[in-house]
């Protein structure tokens, strides 16, 4: 402990000898880790911000898409290949209880986009056809008025939610249930306004007006199939016995042996979260490997500094030895003063970085994105972490070096 | 030369020292053959021509160098088989040096520099330790009359102050014997003569000191001068007409 105290002592002394050397090389090993920092953080926070996404869907949802295509590859749409194979009396079945216990909601889903006119004010809307199940399955909550219901859908009447952004463009201050809105050629009548819910890759949810499935089939698009279908299991961990029902369920209804490939694939948001996470991680860890170069270089500049210090210092240290300082204390005092640079340069850094990360936030609020700054308190721990390491790695040569100095050096006589 | 000499009167007892380098697969024959016998309370002048080898017999006496051959017994213990352990341990409570270039740290005070060995006293226990450091300070700054200068720079004194300081600081761990490599070398003749009167009264209260030097008016002030020719030990003498220091006597 004296020993230690004495080291930071001369440590001290040292530092006040050469302000400026001392000063830049704690700078390399500042701009190390906040770089470090500032990738994991900011990429910490677009991970967030990305499964906050996945997650305002809900994790215990399963999706049924038309077409073949591989569980965790783009579908069949993507490549241009409409199916018209899944229809909403599948969705029906996968409803019934005895057969799919641990089905909550099944809804299946067309969507299309229209001009939407309510008076004067007009503009086009993506018009999303929905099981009345839809809102259970989605998890919308009504601001005002109520859901459609299956009498509604099986009588294909025209009526229709909509979103609150849509419902302050076309409405303003007017009250918008009651009134009439026209959705391409025909009426429609508004009972029902959602709360806010925000926009995800998915698309903007808030801008979305919702009808009865069977009326925006028949009336809007004069199709009878479905572009996809989602459903909500009770619990995360029925979700992989739930799809494999629904496979089988769908592949006797489309008549496709069950030996074969389905014309339809079924996906959960587990997994989506999951694929996810793990490419995000990817580039996070790739971009932290690429921002240590950094603090390698940072890492360097204080060995350097250290055996600058070391030639300069060479006669004192010998003088100490020849006093009886042992080799320990010399090295720990050069160790002393790495670390100390090094964990000075880690302080500092972390705080800068953390202020860029806060930037990076009050930047993407800014700009719209729903950007959550997440400050984990391991980033720190981290980058202190990695601070002392490198104080201790870079200064280790210095030290040896240091403690095999001859106390001969005290006497040469220049 | 040694007669009647009990046994533990003797500090140091060599036989036969030598000391060769090798640089660039040239030998280099800097002691050839030195032996002596100092007792405890002698005051030494090492003597010689430049490359005669006094100094390297001097860092073989006080461990700096290794010998290549021959034997050194250090109050009678084989230094040939000292760890660097027990000669950090040697160097801090057994010995002072003094060297000729002062080597004070200019930044420290006096005080501190005069404390430096002591920082690394690993050796004295107990809560009376840093009661006991303060005491030994203040006794070796009143040895060489530079209480006053205490909390002076050691970069603002003058030459002889700073000798003066080197000796307070070889002092300071009590050691069993202090060697002084060439002290006046870099003084005038006056601060010389200064430091001569110091070392002489610390040789008078009893302490062991081992001089190099080239000159012999210095040489003249210890009791004892081993004169070295060639690398080898070619005389030990008894200095007959030993020179006493006062303010008047000039060195040179």
């Amino acid at each position: 402990m004296y020993i230690l105290l004495l080291a930071l002592k001369m440590t001290w002394q040292n530092f006040a000898a050469a302000k400026l050397r001392t000063f830049l090389t704690v700078l390399g090993i500042i701009i190390g880790i906040a770089s470090v920092v500032v990738v994991m953080s900011v990429g910490n926070s677009a991970q967030n911000v990305l499964l906050d996404q996945v997650r305002l869907i809900g994790s215990n949802l399963i999706a049924i898409l038309p077409g073949a295509s591989a569980d965790n590859g783009p579908p069949a749409i993507a490549f241009g290949v409409v199916s018209t194979t899944l229809t909403s009396d599948d969705i029906d079945q996968i409803r019934d209880k005895n057969n799919f216990p641990h089905v909550l909601y099944a809804a299946g889903y067309t969507s299309t986009t229209k001009l939407v006119r309510y008076r004067k004010e007009n503009a086009s809307y993506e018009i999303q056809g929905i099981s009345p199940d839809g809102i259970n399955v989605e998890n919308m909550n009504l601001a005002t008025g109520r859901f459609f219901t299956e009498a509604e859908n099986t009588a294909l009447r025209r009526v229709a939610v909509i979103g609150s952004r849509a419902a302050g463009e076309l409405f303003g201050n007017e009250t918008p249930e009651g009134k009439m809105i026209r959705i391409g050629k025909a009426n429609y009548r508004v009972i029902g306004t959602l709360k806010e819910r925000g926009s995800s890759f998915a698309g903007d949810f808030d801008e979305t007006v919702y009808v009865p499935l069977h009326t925006a089939q028949s009336t809007i698009m004069g199709i009878n199939y479905l572009s996809f279908a989602r459903i909500r299991v009770d619990d995360e961990k029925n979700i992989e016995k739930t799809k494999e029902d629904i496979r089988v369920l769908l592949k006797s209804r489309h008549k496709i042996p069950q030996s074969e490939e389905g014309d339809f694939s079924v996906r959960d948001l587990a997994s989506a979260i999951n694929i996810l996470s793990s490419i995000t991680n990817v580039m996070k860890y790739f971009l932290v490997t690429v921002a240590s170069i950094a603090l390698v270089v940072g890492g360097i500049g204080i060995m350097n500094m250290m055996l600058i210090t070391l030639k300069k210092r060479v006669r004192e240290i010998g003088l100490r030895i020849a006093l009886g300082a042992r080799g320990r204390d010399i090295a720990l005092q050069f160790l002393v003063e790495s670390v100390t640079i090094s964990v000075m340069g880690g302080a500092l850094g972390s705080l800068i970085g953390w202020g860029v990360a806060e930037l990076v936030g009050i930047v993407a609020n800014s700009r719209g994105v729903a950007w959550r700054v997440t400050q984990d308190a391991e980033i720190f721990v981290m980058a202190f972490g990695i601070a002392g390491v490198i104080g201790i790695v870079f200064g280790l040569y210095p030290a040896y070096k240091a403690m095999r100095v001859s106390p001969m050096e005290a006497l040469r006589y220049e | 030369m040694v007669n009647s000499t009990h046994e533990k009167d003797i500090l140091i007892d060599c036989k036969n020292l030598q000391k060769t380098f090798y640089t660039g697969g040239v030998e280099t024959h800097a002691l050839r053959d030195a032996s002596c016998v100092i007792r405890r309370g002698e005051f030494v002048s090492i003597m010689g021509p430049s490359g005669s080898g006094k100094s390297t017999f001097m860092h073989l006496l006080s461990f700096l160098e290794e010998p290549t051959g021959g034997s050194y017994r250090f109050d009678g213990k084989d230094a040939l088989a000292f760890d660097r352990k027990i000669l950090a341990r040697l160097r801090n409570q057994e010995i002072g040096f003094i060297f000729q270039a002062f080597n004070l740290l200019s930044k420290l005070t006096v005080h501190d520099n005069v404390e430096l060995p002591l920082l690394y006293d690993f050796y004295t226990k107990g809560f009376s330790r840093s009661k006991e450091h303060k005491k030994r300070i203040a006794h070796a700054l009143e040895s060489v009359g530079l209480t006053h200068r205490a909390e002076y720079k050691a970069q603002y004194l003058s030459g002889g102050e700073k000798q003066r300081v080197a000796i307070a600081r070889a002092l300071v761990n009590n050691p069993k014997i202090i060697f002084a490599d060439e002290p006046t070398g870099n003084l005038d003749s006056k601060a010389g003569l200064q430091v001569m009167k110091i070392l002489q009264k610390l040789s008078a209260d009893g302490h062991t000191i081992i001089m190099v030097t080239h000159e012999h008016s210095t040489a003249r002030h210890a009791s004892r001068i081993l004169r070295l020719r060639d690398g080898v030990l070619e005389r030990d003498e008894k200095v007959e007409d030993r020179l006493f220091a006062t303010e008047m006597e000039e060195l040179k």
